[in-house]
């Protein structure tokens, strides 16, 4: 008896099905991300009269927006360990500092494509160009969307505090959060490193 | 020519465009004037703004009904075009043929076949599993409105500038770069772009829910046939769908931002194909999984006998549904990859025949030994069964890499790929229908009228798509307008198109039989009008809004044929209803979608402040929602003892 009641008491919580549906989404934007990753290695080499991966990228200057965009992972879970306490204060200060990590790579993303822009390697000089932009703007993106959506958060925990949406929210969130970070790995490693070594 | 501007493009006012034009502004006007005379703006309003996942259900058939019409007008033309050898039927030839042809097989994959299934999905999922509604209504209701939005981008773009017209695969460089109606193709891109986002948000849906929210104790292995075909339906869509999602950014950037991915010269044409048939080939298996589902649910029914190998049936699903994503370029076996790479993809296609074959077979042994009978949906079933053997029998021989350098892009494919998508997934939804329509209506359709629709419709069909082979064979080239006199095309060109009308009759007379049926069935066709098996027909028909007031405990695969056996007049239900949030009707999946439509319409148009604007309203209605969503869900159902629940601990 004991245990049916617990199994219903989970069935009530609506956060199981919210971080599920969130688990699928990413399925669905891997998939996406998959496809501009392959249309990046396949237009590489189709640069026209533009600049090559090697000319156009350097490792230093990304190397700290990576970084922070790195640790907004770890940030953000201190973020959500707090809510498991209940310690508001202490989320929504972590949560903020996730925020303008994310804020400080977004723009320096905006910084490095107006940069760009500036030479005259705009989107349509080269395929390669293309890709490049398509594939990076569409993470940054997703950084923005997650920055709009932190502040949403922010707000939600200063007005609500500890009600139960606040939790599933931050909960699914945590999971775009993540995902976000984990393309940025990948990104980083086929575009960034590799591309400004020449491999391309 | 007169031509009227429109934006950055021109409308010319041509017999066919006025046609277009005038009907549509008749059409609107009849609706406006019905609806007024009848004061049934308030009902619509309810039904638009709904969460309930039967109405989506039934709102999904109806729309999906309309675009099957339209769709099947341009069939009509197509055949009519093609009716003699070279014809001049009306305007349609050249470019405007290209245009019908294009619209036809565009709206009919993504706007009739796949939108028909997610409605019976919405329609018979949640009663089929015992589940109180979908596990994200709000979305539910955002992903219909996002499907009407791309229809109606599809549709209304032969009235504004020209439709696609680069066929429904949309192979470029035939579709970038001014080769063909640019206007169209980025009807194209934005049309699917946004229909397919609502289909994502489906998939999702539809896997947390069944995956959460089966009554207790139906196991997987206790879900009808038609819930694990629509599961593995789903998850295709969930991996396949982005693949065009991304496909159609890329086209979208190449038209309108001038970049060059998929040209000629210096981008990859092949790319797009490879995109657009890794997306492409596991469509045609959406389209097909749930209703390899819905036909064994209906044909145990019918014969009154469990379906025989249950377990075998799913994992042949579910082997379908890996080898679906590895067998993409036999859609490119003329490319010129090479031996190697044709044989492994021929080989994984044919493998798919295997589990295909199982199924088959145990389609006929669920039948042998049965009670048979043969209502209109019992008809279809049977009736789909040697229509796709055939079919699948043209699949193997158009897997055979050598053979297919004579089929490939032949009439013959075209006479292929219609034996399954016709054969199985439209007459699948008929099937359906017949099926479910008490419990979405409360009454029963008149079955002399089915009788006839369905011989009607099997008769016309196979006479309009079984010379298709010899055409192909002969020679005759798909997407062509015309054809010579010395071609010896034409009489089974001419069959063709009688067929076509055969067909088209009998379409119309279905639809004559709902509003016949509507005014002289009895509204009392009661829960278990087929003497059913599973939970669905344990329910009152039509199902009431308040569909389970406490959840069914299931312990058998059939629970309703188990509680028969045993001359229980009612299923066990759960103790208590347990907690459990409701989602209130909502107008914000209208509003965003309506934004999201001005946004592209702004973006086919390259006028990017009305797309900006679009896009804005759009994240700012999700602002909006995130901020009253707390106002629009209300928690049901009884309180569990320790205070768990709204605004309770964190802890789940
Ligand atoms: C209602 C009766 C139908 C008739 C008479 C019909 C007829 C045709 C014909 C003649 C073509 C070839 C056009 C050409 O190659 O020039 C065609 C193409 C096509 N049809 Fe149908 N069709 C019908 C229903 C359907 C249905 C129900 C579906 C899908 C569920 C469908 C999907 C397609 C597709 C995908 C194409 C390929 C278009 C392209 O090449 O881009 N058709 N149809
Ligand atoms: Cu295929």
């Amino acid at each position: 008896m004991a245990e049916q009641k617990s199994a219903s008491q989970i069935k009530s919580w609506t956060e199981p099905d919210d971080r599920l549906g969130m688990w699928l989404f990413i399925a669905a934007e891997s998939v996406v991300f998959l496809c501009l990753i392959a249309t990046f290695l396949v237009s590489s080499k189709s640069t026209l009269n533009g600049p090559d991966a090697a000319e156009l990228l350097e490792l230093p200057p990304i190397l700290i927006p990576s970084f922070l965009l790195l640790s907004s992972s770890w940030t953000f879970h201190l973020a959500e360990k707090r809510m498991e306490h209940r310690n508001i204060s202490n989320t929504m200060l972590w949560l903020s500092i996730t925020l303008s990590f994310a804020l400080v790579f977004l723009g320096f993303e905006i910084y490095e494509f107006f940069e760009y822009a500036k030479e005259g390697y705009t989107l349509s000089e080269s395929p390669f160009l293309a890709s490049f932009y398509v594939l990076v703007g569409t993470h940054g993106a997703h950084v923005l969307f997650g920055s709009v959506w932190m502040g949403l958060l922010l707000w939600h925990l200063y007005t609500k505090r500890t009600i139960w949406t606040n939790w599933k929210r931050i909960r699914a969130f945590g999971l775009y959060w993540h995902f976000v970070d984990v393309v940025w790995v990948f990104i980083f490693t086929l575009v960034y490193i590799l591309g400004s070594q020449g491999v391309y | 020519m007169n031509s009227i501007p429109f934006f950055n493009t021109e409308i010319d006012l041509v017999s066919d465009v006025i046609f277009g034009h005038v009907s549509a502004l008749l059409l609107g006007a009849a609706a406006i004037f019905f609806l007024s005379y009848k004061k049934k703006w308030g009902i619509l309003w309810d039904w638009m703004r709904t969460t309930d996942h039967l109405k989506i259900g039934m709102m999904y058939l109806a729309a999906s009904f309309v675009f099957f019409l339209r769709g099947g007008l341009d069939a009509m033309f197509v055949r009519l075009q093609l009716a003699f050898p070279n014809a001049e039927f009306w305007v349609f030839q050249g470019e405007k043929y290209n245009q019908m042809m294009t619209t036809h097989g565009t709206t009919m994959i993504f706007f009739v076949a796949t939108p028909l299934l997610i409605g019976l999905m919405n329609v018979a999922v949640p009663l089929q599993i015992g589940a109180r509604d979908l596990a994200f209504p709000f979305l539910n209701s955002l992903s219909f409105w996002l499907f009407i939005c791309g229809g109606a981008l599809i549709n209304i773009s032969y009235l504004l500038g020209g439709s696609p017209e680069a066929a429904w695969t949309s192979y470029s460089p035939l579709a970038i770069g001014g080769y063909s109606n640019n206007t169209g193709n980025n009807f194209y891109a934005l049309g699917l772009q946004v229909a397919g986002i609502g289909t994502i948000m489906t998939a999702i849906n539809f896997i947390v829910t069944i995956v959460k929210r089966r009554a207790p104790g139906m196991t997987y292995m206790r879900m009808p046939l038609f819930t694990w075909g629509s599961l593995v339906a789903v998850i295709l869509i969930l991996l396949a769908f982005p693949a065009l999602g991304a496909a159609v950014l890329l086209l979208m950037f190449d038209n309108i931002f001038a970049t060059e991915f998929f040209a000629g010269g210096s981008g990859n044409p092949l790319l797009w194909q490879h995109l657009f048939w890794i997306f492409g080939h596991p469509e045609v298996y959406i389209i097909v999984l749930p209703v390899f589902g819905l036909f064994s649910d209906i044909i145990s029914t019918f014969s009154k006998k469990p379906v025989f190998g249950y377990l075998s049936m799913v994992i042949a699903l579910a082997l379908i549904t890996f080898l679906s994503f590895m067998v993409w370029v036999h859609h490119m076996f003329t490319v010129g990859y090479g031996a190697t790479v044709n044989a492994i993809f021929a080989i994984s296609t044919m493998l798919i025949a295997v589990p295909t074959g199982i199924k088959v077979f145990n389609w006929l042994f669920t039948m042998r030994g049965g009670r048979i009978r043969f209502p209109t949906a019992m008809l279809f079933s049977v009736g789909f069964i040697p229509t796709f053997v055939i079919g699948g029998v043209t699949g193997v021989m158009v897997a055979m890499v050598a053979a297919d350098y004579q089929y490939h892009d032949s009439y013959f494919v075209v006479g292929h790929f219609h034996y399954v998508m016709v054969g199985g997934t439209i007459m699948g939804a008929f099937a359906g229908i017949y099926y479910w329509m008490p419990k979405m209506f409360g009454f029963l359709l008149n079955e002399k009228l089915g009788n006839i629709h369905f011989w009607t419709f099997l008769i016309g069909f196979h006479l309009t798509f079984f010379p298709m082979h010899f055409m192909g064979l002969n020679g005759m080239p798909r997407r062509v307008y015309t054809y010579l006199p010395e071609d010896g095309l034409f009489g089974l060109n001419f069959v063709s198109t009688i067929g076509a009308f055969i067909m088209a009759a009998s379409v119309l007379l279905f639809l004559y039989n709902i509003w016949y049926s509507y005014n002289t069935q009895p509204n009392e066709a009661g829960g278990d009008p087929w003497n059913g098996r599973t939970l669905e027909w344990t329910i009152a028909s039509p199902a009431p809004s308040d569909r389970w007031k406490r959840l069914p405990v299931i312990n058998h695969r059939e629970p309703l044929w188990e509680s028969k056996k045993a001359g229980k007049t009612a299923l066990e239900y759960a103790e208590h209803e347990e907690r459990h949030v409701e989602e209130h009707a909502s107008s914000l999946p209208v509003i965003i979608s309506a934004a999201l439509f001005i946004a592209a319409f702004g973006f086919v148009f390259e006028v990017f402040s009305i797309a900006i604007a679009g896009l804005a309203i759009t994240f700012g209605i999700m602002i909006y929602r995130s901020l009253t969503f707390d106002k629009n869900v209300e928690w049901s159902g009884e309180d569990s003892e320790d205070g768990q629940g709204k605004g309770g601990s964190i802890h789940g």
